[in-house]
C-alpha cells in the first residue's frame, strides 16, 4: 500500500504542467478600409491599452511613423509598382494626396516604419472586383409586405474563393419617429443613440447563398430585418477582402456565440505583420429605395 | 483489412483451451423478488468452491464445468437479502435456477459479502454503476436527475450547474456514447441542457464506462453510459406519483399473462409560475415545456426466448415573443424505440437480438422584424445488433457481435423563407467485435478482443484492439490495467451553455474519424469490510478531432471538409474513491486530479505572430482538482438525510490583456471593441464549491400506499460560483462583471407508491 501511495504522489507531482499566465503586450493598431473605385483612404494609427485603463484613441494615437501604400504589379510578394506616401493630418491619422482610385482585383501593400525604431507594420489587400447593381424592381415598397426588395448584382471577382457579401442600409432621414416598431423597441430598450441604428447591416453571408443568373449575376431578396427606418434608405452592397472577412468572423465571436465556451477568448485572426488591426478592402454599389408604413404598423 | 480481423479472431479463438467435459452446468435469471425485474451484475457462487459469476446485463448467468455433488449456492446483489440454497447436481446435468431475491426493506443492516465476485463486475477497470435510489435520494435542483448523479463520481465533471451534460475523463460530452435499452440516444437533455432526459422512475440500472471500454463496446472516443428502463413489475401492479415544485412524473407497471409492462410519464410543471411572472416582466414565454414517455412492454415466451418492446419520446417547446415584433419558437426532442429477444441456445450459449431507432429532431425558428431564420434539422439512426455470449469451459467467455446501421442526418436551413443551407448525410455503419475473456487462474483476468468498425460516407475502416487484464494478489486487493483504441464518425455542434439547437456532423472523404488511444492503471481495494478504496490512474489521446469551425459565419458553397476544423488533444488524471456501501452512515467520496489539452491550427498562437504554432490549451471545463462528497443517514425507520459537497478548482478563462476600439468600418456606427488576449484559458476562475441537502420522510398516504416526502437545498449557503465572466464595454475602463452559477434553491417534492 506505502508503494501504491509513494506511485500517486509521483503521478501528482509530474503530472502538474505548466502554462502560466502571460503578460499584457502593447501592439500597434492599423484600421483602414480602402474601396475600389474610391481615393485611397486614410490609414490610422494607434496602440492598444491595458484592458484595466481608460482608453481614449488620442492617447493611444501614433503620430511619427512613416506610412505608405504600395500598388503592386502582381500579388503579395511582387514589385512595387507604384508608391503612395502619407501624412499625418490629425492625431493618428494619416491621408495622402496623391491622385489615385483604388483598383479593384489589384494588390496593394501598407508599409508602415518609425524613424527611432527598426520596427515595421506591412499587410497587403487583395482588392475586391468591383461590380454594380444592375437591377431592382422597385423603388418604393410597404414595410413587410409579400413584396420585398430585389436586387440583383455583377459578379464580383476574388481570386481563389466565391464573393463574401455584407448589406447595409443607411436611413436618409433618421429620425425616432420614422424607426421600425422592432428598431424603435430596441432604440427605447437600450441606451445606444438614434446615430448608432442609422447603418443597419447583416452579417457576412457567401455569394452561394443565392443561386445565380444564367448570365452569371446574383439575385438577393433584400430581408426586411435590414429596414431599420421608413422613408429613404440607400441600400449598399459590399464584398470584402480576406483581411476584413478574417477580421469581423473572428472578432464577433469575442464576445460568445458560436459554439466557443463564454469566457474562451481568442485574438481576432489578423492579416498583418509587426502589428494588428485591418488594412482591408472592399468592392461597393449602393441603390436608393423608399420605404412606406404599412396598415398594420 | 477485413482478413486481418477474421485472423486475429481466430487466434483468439485458438487461445481457448476447450475441453471436454462431463460435468454439469448451472444457469437462470436473478430478479428481484417483489417487482420479477431482472437483476444486472447480481453475483452468485458456490460455498465450498471458489466458482462464481455473475449475470448479464439481461440478468442472466451461466456457471458451467461443474462437478457432480452437492453444492450450497450463494447469491448476493447490493440492497437485497443474501440467498442461498442447496443443489445438488448430477453429471452432464443443466440445472436451471432462476432466483429472486428479497429487497432489504430498509438499509441499516449490514450487506454480507458472500463472495469476491460481489464486486468484480461493478469495479471493473473504468466501470461505475450509479444506484438508482442514490439518483433519486442526491440533492438536485428540482427534479432526480440521472447524469447530475453521475457528475458526482470522479472522472466526470460538469461544465456548469446549468449543464448535465457529461465531460469525462478530458471529453467533451459527444465523446460518450449514451444508450438506452441498447438505442443511442443524440440529445439526452430537456430546458437546454438543465436536466437529461432520463426519467428516473422509469430507469433500473446506469453503468458507465468511463475509459477502457471492452471490444463489445465502440462509435466514441472516450465513455459509454448504459442506461436501463425497468421492465415493469412481474408480480403485480405498481406505481408511483411525484409532485415536485416545478416538475411531476407518474410511473405505472404490472404484470399480464405472458411478462410484464412499464408507462412513465413526466412533465414540467412550470406554467403557474409563468403566469405569476409575465403579469409583472416583459420577455417569458409564452410555452415553456418539456415532456418525456417511457414504455415498455414484456414477452416471456418461453424459459429460453424473452422479448421485448421499449419506447421512449421527450421533446421540450419554447416560445418566447421578445420586444415588438420578434419571437423565437423553438423544438427539440428524441424518440427511440427497441425490440429485443434475448434467446438461451443452451447453458454455454447465450444471445441477444436487437433492432433500434433512434430520431433526435430540432425546429428552432426566430422571427425578427418580419424576417424568420428557420432550421428543420432530423437525425435517424436504424440499427440491428446482435450479441453472442458463448461459455466454452469455466475459463473462458467469449463473446462476440455486430452492430449495423443506416445514420440519415437532413439538415436545412431557411433564411427570409429561402432554403440557405441543405445537406443530407446518409451513412452506413457497421461494426463487428469478438472478445473473450481469459481467467487463467484464481488471481487473474484477462481480457482480450478486437472491434472492426466500418463507415460508408469514406469508406473508413478502422480496427480497435482492446485489452484488459486483473490480477488479484491478495483478497482485497485487485489491481488492473488496460489499453484500448476508440473511433469516433461523429461530432457534435453544440455549446455548452445551450444544447436546443445541437447538430450533429458525421467523417467524410476529407474528414477522417477521430481516434485515440486510451491506458488505464487502476487498484481496487477493500481495506475494511463494508468499506472500498479505488484508484485509477488514465491517459488518452485524441487524434484527428474535427468541429466545426466557430469562426465560419455562413458554409453556404463550402466542401464538406472546409467547415471543420482539425484538432488534436490529450488528457491524463486520477481518480479516488473511498465508500462505505452500507450502514446507517454510508455514502463515498470522490477525488479527481485531471489534465485535458486541446489544439487547433491557427487558434492560440501568439499575437506577435500568427503564423506561429499553435499552442495546446486546456479547454474551459479542465478542473484540475475535484472532489465531491456525498452522504447518506439513516436517521430512523422514518428520515433520511441526504448530503453532497463539491470543492473544484475553478474552471479555465481566458484573461483579457488590452483592448482597442475599431471606428472607421464603413457599414456601420457601431464601435467595435476589440480585446487582445494572451494564452487562451490560462487564468482560472475561482473555485467552485456548493453543499446541498436533501431530507426524505416516509410515511403512509391515507393507507393507500407508502409516501416519500422530500425536502431540498441546493447551494445551502448560497455561494455564488462564477460561470464566467463578462466584460462591460459601457464602461471605460471596460469592467469586468462576474455571470453567476445558482444560488440558495429550495425544492419539495411528494411521492406516492401504490
Amino acid at each position: 500500500m506505502r508503494n501504491l501511495l509513494l506511485l500517486v504522489l509521483l503521478f501528482c507531482i509530474s503530472a502538474c504542467e505548466t502554462y502560466n499566465q502571460d503578460e499584457y503586450q502593447e501592439q500597434y493598431v492599423v484600421e483602414s478600409y480602402q474601396v475600389a473605385g474610391r481615393e485611397l483612404a486614410e490609414v490610422r494609427l494607434s496602440t492598444t491599452a491595458s484592458a484595466s485603463e481608460l482608453y481614449k484613441f488620442e492617447d493611444q494615437a501614433v503620430n511619427h511613423a512613416s506610412v505608405k501604400v504600395h500598388l503592386l504589379s502582381g500579388g503579395a510578394g511582387t514589385d512595387v509598382e507604384e508608391t503612395f506616401p502619407f501624412t499625418l493630418t490629425g492625431q493618428g491619422t494619416y491621408t495622402t494626396d496623391a491622385d489615385h482610385k483604388i483598383l479593384g482585383t489589384r494588390t496593394y501593400m501598407l508599409e508602415i516604419d518609425f524613424p527611432d525604431s527598426d520596427e515595421k507594420i506591412t499587410s497587403t489587400t487583395l482588392v475586391p472586383g468591383t461590380y454594380e447593381i444592375t437591377e431592382t424592381l422597385q423603388d418604393t415598397l410597404i414595410y413587410q409586405s409579400s413584396e420585398q426588395l430585389e436586387v440583383t448584382l455583377t459578379e464580383s471577382q476574388y481570386a481563389g474563393r466565391q464573393s463574401y457579401f455584407v448589406f447595409t442600409s443607411i436611413s436618409l432621414n433618421p429620425v425616432e419617429g420614422n424607426l421600425t416598431p422592432f428598431f424603435l423597441d430596441l432604440y427605447q430598450d437600450e441606451d445606444e443613440d438614434l446615430e448608432y441604428y442609422t447603418k443597419n447591416s447583416s452579417g457576412i453571408f457567401n455569394k452561394d447563398t443565392y443561386s445565380s443568373n444564367p448570365d452569371g449575376t446574383t439575385t438577393i431578396n433584400y430581408p426586411w430585418i435590414g429596414i431599420a427606418f421608413y422613408r429613404d434608405n440607400l441600400i449598399v452592397s459590399h464584398t470584402i477582402d480576406d483581411n476584413i472577412y478574417d477580421f469581423v468572423r473572428t472578432q464577433q465571436v469575442q464576445l460568445g456565440g458560436s459554439t466557443i465556451s463564454p469566457g474562451e477568448i481568442q485574438n481576432v485572426f489578423y492579416n498583418m505583420d509587426g502589428g494588428i488591426g485591418i488594412f482591408g478592402s472592399m468592392a461597393t454599389d449602393t441603390v436608393g429605395i423608399h420605404i412606406k408604413r404599412g396598415p398594420d404598423f | 483489412m477485413t482478413k486481418t480481423f477474421y485472423a486475429l479472431a481466430l487466434l483468439l479463438l485458438l487461445q481457448l483451451n476447450v475441453q471436454a467435459q462431463e460435468s454439469g452446468s448451472i444457469n437462470g435469471y436473478i430478479t428481484d423478488a417483489e417487482s420479477g425485474e431482472t437483476l444486472i451484475s447480481a453475483n452468485i457462487a458456490f460455498k465450498s468452491i471458489n466458482k462464481g459469476t455473475s449475470t448479464n446485463t439481461l440478468g442472466y448467468y451461466s456457471l458451467t464445468e461443474v462437478e457432480a455433488g452437492t453444492y450450497t449456492i450463494m447469491c448476493s446483489y447490493i440492497g437485497y437479502k443474501p440467498f442461498q440454497k442447496e443443489i445438488t447436481l448430477s453429471r452432464g446435468e443443466n440445472f436451471r435456477l432462476d432466483i429472486e431475491l428479497q429487497p432489504n426493506s430498509l438499509e441499516l443492516e449490514e450487506i454480507t459479502v458472500v463472495s469476491d465476485a460481489e464486486e468484480k463486475e461493478q469495479k471493473n477497470i473504468g466501470v461505475a454503476r450509479i444506484e438508482t435510489d442514490l439518483i433519486k435520494s442526491v440533492p438536485a435542483v428540482f427534479t432526480a436527475d440521472v447524469f447530475r448523479s453521475i457528475q458526482l463520481l470522479p472522472g466526470v465533471k460538469a461544465a456548469s450547474d446549468f449543464s448535465s451534460g457529461l465531460y469525462i475523463r478530458g471529453g467533451s460530452p459527444d465523446q460518450t456514447l449514451i444508450l438506452l435499452d441498447r438505442t443511442t440516444v443524440y440529445n439526452p437533455s430537456h430546458f437546454f441542457g438543465f436536466f437529461s432526459t432520463f426519467n428516473p422512475d422509469a430507469i433500473k440500472d446506469v453503468r458507465l464506462h468511463k475509459g477502457g471500454a471492452p471490444a463489445e463496446y465502440g462509435g466514441r472516443l472516450g465513455s459509454v453510459l448504459s442506461i436501463y428502463n425497468k421492465d415493469g413489475n412481474r408480480k403485480e401492479p405498481s406505481g408511483s406519483v411525484t409532485l415536485g415544485m416545478l416538475t411531476s412524473r407518474v410511473m405505472v407497471e404490472g404484470p399480464y399473462s405472458k411478462g410484464s409492462w412499464m408507462f412513465a410519464i413526466r412533465r414540467s410543471t412550470l406554467e403557474p409560475l409563468l403566469a405569476a411572472l409575465r403579469a409583472s416582466q416583459d420577455g417569458i414565454p409564452d410555452k415553456f415545456y418539456f415532456m418525456d414517455i417511457n414504455g415498455k412492454l414484456n414477452y416471456d415466451a418461453s424459459e429460453s426466448d424473452k422479448f421485448s418492446l421499449a419506447l421512449y419520446s421527450g421533446k421540450d417547446r419554447v416560445n418566447i415573443p421578445f420586444m415588438d415584433d420578434a419571437n423565437i419558437n423553438l423544438g427539440y426532442g428524441n424518440q427511440t424505440l427497441s425490440g429485443n429477444w434475448t434467446h438461451i441456445f443452451s447453458e454455454k450459449l447465450f444471445s441477444n437480438f436487437v433492432l433500434t431507432g433512434s430520431r433526435y429532431f430540432n425546429y428552432p425558428e426566430f422571427q425578427i422584424a418580419g424576417t424568420t431564420f428557420e432550421r428543420d434539422n432530423n437525425i435517424y439512426d436504424f440499427s440491428v445488433k446482435a450479441d453472442l455470449q458463448y461459455l466454452p469451459n469455466s475459463r473462458h467467455q467469449l463473446k462476440t457481435g455486430l452492430w449495423s446501421g443506416i445514420f440519415t442526418l437532413k439538415l436545412n436551413d431557411f433564411f427570409d423563407n429561402q432554403k440557405i443551407f441543405s445537406s443530407r448525410i446518409h451513412n452506413r455503419y457497421t461494426s463487428v467485435y469478438i472478445q473473450d475473456e481469459w481467467t487463467p487462474g484464481e488471481k487473474w483476468k484477462i481480457t482480450s478482443g478486437l472491434r472492426l468498425n466500418h463507415f460508408s460516407d469514406g469508406d473508413f475502416v478502422r480496427l480497435e484492439p482492446r485489452f484488459s487484464m486483473e490480477y488479484q494478489p491478495m483478497e482485497k486487493i485487485r489491481l488492473q490495467a488496460a489499453y484500448g483504441r476508440y473511433n469516433q464518425f461523429l461530432t457534435l455542434i453544440s455549446n455548452e451553455a445551450f444544447s436546443g439547437f445541437d447538430v450533429w456532423l458525421t467523417s467524410a472523404e476529407g474528414v477522417p474519424p477521430s481516434y485515440g488511444d486510451q491506458f488505464i492503471l487502476g487498484a481496487k481495494t477493500i481495506p475494511f469490510e463494508g468499506y472500498g478504496f479505488d484508484l485509477e490512474v488514465y491517459y488518452r489521446s485524441m487524434e484527428d478531432l474535427f468541429e466545426y469551425d466557430p469562426f465560419l459565419p455562413d458554409v453556404a458553397g463550402f466542401p464538406y471538409e472546409d467547415v471543420f476544423r482539425f484538432g488534436r488533444g490529450y488528457a491524463y488524471g486520477l481518480e479516488a474513491f473511498f465508500e462505505k456501501r452500507s450502514g446507517k452512515l454510508s455514502g463515498f467520496i470522490g477525488y479527481t486530479l485531471g489534465y485535458t489539452w486541446r489544439k487547433y491550427p491557427h487558434f492560440n498562437v501568439e499575437i506577435s505572430n500568427p503564423d506561429g504554432a499553435a499552442r495546446f490549451y486546456p479547454p474551459k471545463y479542465d478542473r484540475k482538482h475535484d472532489i465531491n462528497v456525498v452522504l447518506n443517514y439513516q436517521i430512523n425507520d422514518r428520515w433520511k438525510a441526504t448530503s453532497t459537497f463539491s470543492y473544484a478548482t475553478g474552471q479555465a478563462y481566458t484573461k483579457v490583456h488590452g483592448r482597442y476600439i475599431q471606428t472607421e468600418l464603413p457599414w456601420t456606427n457601431d464601435e467595435r471593441n476589440v480585446f487582445t488576449v494572451g494564452k487562451v484559458n490560462a487564468s482560472r476562475l475561482p473555485a467552485y464549491h456548493r453543499l446541498d441537502i436533501s431530507f426524505s420522510r416516509r410515511g403512509k398516504f391515507f393507507n393507500l400506499g407508502e409516501s416519500e416526502l422530500q425536502l431540498q437545498l441546493i447551494n445551502v449557503y448560497s455561494h455564488r460560483n462564477v460561470w464566467f465572466y463578462n466584460y462591460n464595454f459601457d464602461t471605460n475602463p471596460i469592467e469586468r462583471e462576474e455571470v453567476n452559477l445558482l444560488p440558495i434553491l429550495p425544492t419539495l417534492s411528494y411521492t406516492v407508491k401504490f
